[in-house]
């Protein structure tokens, strides 16, 4: 084959792709459908006929396959859970020295009576170091994609905007607002004490944070944007989540520079700290996920 | 004597609350239209907390955990009425003709 022709080829494969007639079959990896050619496509009643006997052959072996797949998966699950070790069997794989060694020196060792909290900020605290990182990375991409600016917004949308807020100031629900007006100081008195008892009891960062950004959410949705850029606008909250990471990034950076040279172990009075750090980052990204997917701004 | 008649009215209640809930779950898939169903899922829950959480502090006796179920119950009896509330609000200020569905109160 010439050069002249393969060239033509590919173009004719393109201008059939930008009609949207076909993928291009050699340059897509996963393509899940590969549409005929206009031409070769079968006329309309055909298409009707084939497409309702290929729906009858389908719903004649749903029922059968759903069967199958639903008891096979039960038979594979229930051998599984036959061959599983007893539960709380002191011969058990996971009870290893490492486990012994977290129950039994944990609370000396990081200074927080609950073992979970000892694990996840103490031990593995470059791992949630790393979630933390993971949660504000993500509520930056999503402002990336979604924040509104005068750039990205034209006055049109603005207009919609400001109508669609009049429409639900004028409707606004009091229900909702004397509710949200009884419990939300309770929500917020929870979230504190759950982030501050991430020592000593069930609790931390991660489940303060979430009961936090629930409140900030049931605020927002029940008085409204406005009332919110009181409590938190678009500077307070890039500072609060920015503030939340730094904190854990320098405090467990001072932790690991202290170990590493020997000297005393000073993690004892930083779990709060971390906790409370952890907390903030999870709070912004829960609210900021919600701003931003509900209304583009914070 | 007492604590028998606790635990008998512990688990009537625990009980009629199980038969509640079945029949929220029940209204839910087998009634047509959103509202119809709405109403199912809402009330039988609010009836089924109370029944099921009273069941449980009866059979468990006075104690600490108890005082939790109570604020548990008073929690999800402020809260899952107003979100029934809520959608069923979006649904008749988003479907223009719900006066074919139903009746409306206009406010």
């Amino acid at each position: 084959m010439s050069k002249q022709s393969e060239k033509h080829d590919r173009l004719r494969r393109l201008v059939s792709w930008v009609d949207g007639d076909r993928e291009p079959k050699d340059q897509t990896l996963f393509v899940m459908e590969q549409r005929p050619h206009r031409d070769l496509r079968p006329s309309e009643e055909e298409f009707e006929r084939r497409e309702k006997d290929r729906l009858r052959k389908f719903f004649n072996w749903y029922p059968i396959a759903a069967a199958v797949i639903c008891v096979a998966l039960g038979v594979i699950l229930l051998a599984t859970v036959m061959n599983m070790p007893g539960f709380g069997q002191e011969d058990n794989p996971i009870n290893n020295e490492v486990s012994e060694r977290y129950l039994e020196q944990g609370a000396e060792e990081t200074g927080s009576e609950n073992v979970v909290t000892a694990m996840i900020i103490g031990y593995r605290g470059f791992d949630t170091l790393g979630e933390s990182c993971v949660l504000f990375l993500a509520v930056a991409a999503v402002m990336i994609l979604l924040l509104r600016d005068p750039r990205n917004t034209s006055e049109h949308e603005v207009r919609q905007l400001e109508r669609e807020e009049a429409s639900a100031q004028e409707h606004a629900d009091l229900i909702l607002k004397q509710v949200a007006w009884v419990l939300i100081p309770f929500i917020f008195l929870f979230a504190i004490y759950v982030l501050l008892n991430g020592e000593t009891s069930p609790g931390g960062g991660f489940s303060g944070g979430t009961i936090l950004g629930a409140g900030l959410i049931l605020f927002s949705a029940s008085f409204g944007p406005r009332h919110m850029q009181v409590l938190m606008n678009r500077r307070r909250y890039s500072a609060v989540r920015t503030f939340g990471l730094l904190l854990y990034g320098i405090l467990y950076g001072i932790y690991i520079f202290i170990g590493a040279n020997d000297l005393p172990n000073y993690l004892t009075g930083m779990i709060l700290l971390i906790d409370l750090a952890v907390g903030l980052v999870v709070a912004c990204t829960m609210y900021g996920f919600y701003a931003l997917f509900s209304r583009g701004e914070i | 004597m007492i604590h028998d008649l606790a635990t008998a009215a512990g688990l009537a209640f625990f009980l009629f609350g199980l038969f509640v809930f079945f029949s929220a779950v029940l209204g839910l898939f087998r009634f047509d239209y959103v509202l119809n169903r709405m109403h199912a899922a809402a009330v039988g829950d609010s009836l089924g907390i109370f029944c099921v959480l009273i069941g449980l502090m009866l059979l468990h006796g006075w104690s600490l955990s108890a005082a939790k179920t109570l604020l548990v119950f008073v929690f999800l009896w402020l809260t899952s009425p107003v979100a029934s509330h809520l959608i069923a609000e979006m649904e008749v200020a988003t479907v223009p003709d719900v006066e074919k569905e139903c009746e409306v109160e206009e406010r």
